[in-house]
C-alpha cells in the first residue's frame, strides 16, 4: 500500500473543476458557429466555397464532439470515484 | 463589369473611333475580359479567416492544460489507476490534439487568405498595368491617325490601325491569361486549405464513456461475512502490547548482575557460589523497580516470569562460578584455608610407589594357576599404578593446583 493515497474528496473536487471548465468550453464552442457563404471563395469557385464551408462545419462539430466526450468521461470518472468512495466507506464501516 | 473590362472597352472604342471604320473591334471582347476578371468576384479572404476562427476558436484547452488536467490526473491516479485515468487522459489528449490541429487550421486559413489577397492584387495590378500601357499607346496612335489622311496615305493609315488592333488583342489576351493564372492560383489555395481542413475532420473522434455501471454491492456482504476483519482488528493491538512490555522487562536483563540479590531467598538454595556473589550484592536499591515490574507481571509474566528470573539467576550463578574458576589462577580468592592443608600431606606418599612398581619385577605365579587362568591375571595389578601418577603429578607442591582440587572436593 505504500505510495497509494486515496483522497476521494480532492479527486472529486478536481474532477468537478474539470467538469466546470469543460462545460464552459462547450458553451463557448456552441456560441460560435461557422457560416461561410460559398460565394466568399469567388464567383467561379462556389463549389470550393461550399466544400470549405462544410469542412469548417465539420471541424466545429468535431470539436464539440470531443468536448462532449471529455465531459461525459469526466462525469463517468466522477461517478466511478464516488463508487470507490462509497465502497471504501463500506469497508471502513465493516472494519470498525 | 469590372474596371479592367471597362477600361479595355474604352481603349477599344478609342481605336474604333480613330480607325475611320477600318477597325471593327478587339478579337478578345470586353465581355470576355469581364468574364475572366469576374471569376473571383465575391472572393473575400477575410471571411474565410473569420469563419475559420468561428469554427475553431470558440473553445480552447488552455484552462485544462494550465493545470486542471494535471491535478485531475494526479488525484485520479491516486484514487484509481487504470481505466478511468486512461479514458480521461485519452479524451483530454484527443481534445488537445483537436485544438492543436484546429489552431493550425487557422494558421492555414490565414496563409490562404494572404495568398488569395496577394494573387488577386497581383493579377489586378498586372491587368491594370497592361491596360495603362495599352491606353497610352492607343491614345498616341489615335492622335497620330487623326493627323493622317487615309485618302492620301491609306497604307500608312491601315498599318497604324492594324498595329493598334494587334496591341488591343494582345493586351486582351494577356489579361485573360493573367486571370486564368490567377484563377489557378486561387483554386490551388482553396484546395490546399480544404485539404488541411479535411485532414482535421478525418481524425477519429473517441466516443465518450457512457454512464458508469452501478456500484458493486457485493463488498458489503463479503466484508460482513468475513471474520477476518475482526481478527485483524484484534491482531493489531497484540503486536503493540508486546512491543511495550519488552521495554519494561528488558530493563532487568540489562541489570542482571545486580538482580541476584533481590531473590536470594528463593534461589539461595540453588547456587553454590556464595563466595563470588556475596561481595557484589552491596548495591541493592534497584530491586524496588523490579518488584514493581513483578507485581503487574501477573498479566504478562506470571509464574513463567518468575521461573525465567530464577533460571536467569541460576545461569548467572553458573557463569559467575565459571568465571571464578577461570580467575582462580589470579590470586584473588584468599579465603580458602581449609582445603589446602589436607591435600598437601596426602599426595606425597603415593607418588614414590609408582616408579617402584614399574621397576619391580613381578614374582612368578604358580604354574598351576597360570594354566587355569591364561589371560585374566595380568591386568589388575597395573591398574592402580597409573591412577596415582596423575594425582601425584608433580603439581602438588604448587599452590594453585591444590586450590583447584580443594574446590572440586
Amino acid at each position: 500500500m505504500s505510495g497509494i493515497i486515496i483522497d476521494h474528496t480532492q479527486t472529486l473536487t478536481a474532477l468537478a473543476r474539470m467538469r466546470a471548465d469543460t462545460e464552459e468550453q462547450r458553451q463557448r464552442h456552441a456560441s460560435t458557429r461557422p457560416a461561410l457563404p460559398p460565394t466568399a471563395a469567388g464567383r467561379a469557385f462556389t463549389d470550393r466555397g461550399a466544400a470549405i464551408a462544410a469542412m469548417l462545419q465539420q471541424v466545429h462539430e468535431a470539436g464539440a464532439a470531443r468536448i462532449d466526450a471529455l465531459r461525459d468521461t469526466t462525469d463517468a470518472a466522477q461517478a466511478q470515484v464516488r463508487v470507490f468512495g462509497d465502497v471504501d466507506k463500506q469497508f471502513g464501516g465493516e472494519l470498525s | 463589369m469590372s474596371d479592367i473590362a471597362t477600361a479595355f472597352r474604352g481603349v477599344e472604342r478609342m481605336l474604333v473611333g480613330a480607325s475611320a471604320g477600318r477597325y471593327g473591334g478587339a478579337g478578345v471582347s470586353p465581355e470576355t475580359i469581364a468574364q475572366a476578371v469576374g471569376t473571383v468576384d465575391g472572393l473575400d479572404p477575410s471571411l474565410l479567416l473569420s469563419h475559420t476562427h468561428a469554427a475553431v476558436t470558440g473553445s480552447h484547452a488552455r484552462g485544462l492544460r494550465g493545470g486542471i488536467l494535471g491535478e485531475v490526473l494526479e488525484f485520479v491516479a491516486q484514487a484509481a489507476f487504470g481505466e478511468i485515468l486512461g479514458r480521461l487522459a485519452e479524451r483530454a489528449q484527443d481534445w488537445f490534439l483537436n485544438r492543436d490541429s484546429s489552431e493550425e487550421l487557422i494558421d492555414a486559413a490565414s496563409d490562404a487568405a494572404d495568398a488569395l489577397d496577394e494573387v488577386t492584387e497581383t493579377s489586378d495590378a498586372a491587368c491594370g498595368e497592361v491596360l495603362i500601357a495599352l491606353e497610352a499607346v492607343i491614345a498616341q496612335l489615335c492622335a497620330f491617325l487623326a493627323r493622317v489622311d487615309p485618302r492620301e496615305h491609306p497604307g500608312m493609315f491601315a498599318e497604324c490601325v492594324d498595329a493598334g488592333a494587334e496591341l488591343i488583342d494582345s493586351a486582351g489576351a494577356c489579361i485573360v491569361d493573367t486571370c486564368r493564372d490567377r484563377d489557378a492560383a486561387v483554386a490551388g489555395c482553396l484546395d490546399a486549405f480544404l485539404a488541411r481542413g479535411q485532414a482535421v475532420c478525418e481524425q477519429p473522434v473517441s466516443p465518450g464513456v457512457p454512464g458508469v455501471a452501478e456500484p458493486a454491492p457485493p463488498p458489503k456482504k463479503q466484508v460482513g461475512e468475513l471474520p477476518t476483519a475482526p481478527q485483524a482488528a484484534q491482531e493489531a493491538p497484540e503486536p503493540a502490547a508486546p512491543a511495550k512490555k519488552p521495554m519494561e522487562v528488558g530493563e532487568p536483563p540489562a541489570q542482571e548482575p545486580p538482580a541476584p540479590p533481590k531473590k536470594p531467598v528463593e534461589v539461595g538454595e540453588v547456587p553454590t557460589t556464595p563466595q563470588t556473589v556475596t561481595p557484589e550484592p552491596e548495591p541493592e536499591p534497584e530491586p524496588v523497580e523490579e518488584c514493581d515490574v513483578a507485581a503487574p507481571g501477573t498479566e504478562f509474566c506470571g509464574a513463567l516470569g518468575l521461573v525465567g528470573v530464577g533460571v536467569a539467576l541460576i545461569g548467572v550463578a553458573l557463569v559467575l562460578e565459571a568465571l571464578a574458576d577461570c580467575t582462580v589462577s589470579e590470586p584473588v580468592p584468599v579465603p580458602e584455608p581449609a582445603p589446602e592443608p589436607a591435600p598437601e600431606p596426602v599426595p606425597e606418599p603415593p607418588a614414590p610407589p609408582t616408579p617402584d612398581l614399574a621397576e619391580v619385577p613381578e614374582p612368578p605365579p604358580p604354574p598351576k594357576k597360570i594354566e587355569a587362568t591364561p589371560a585374566a591375571a595380568p591386568p589388575p595389578p597395573p591398574a592402580p599404578a597409573p591412577a596415582p601418577p596423575v594425582e601425584s603429578a608433580p603439581t602438588p607442591p604448587a599452590s594453585p593446583a591444590g586450590a583447584r582440587k580443594a574446590g572440586a572436593w
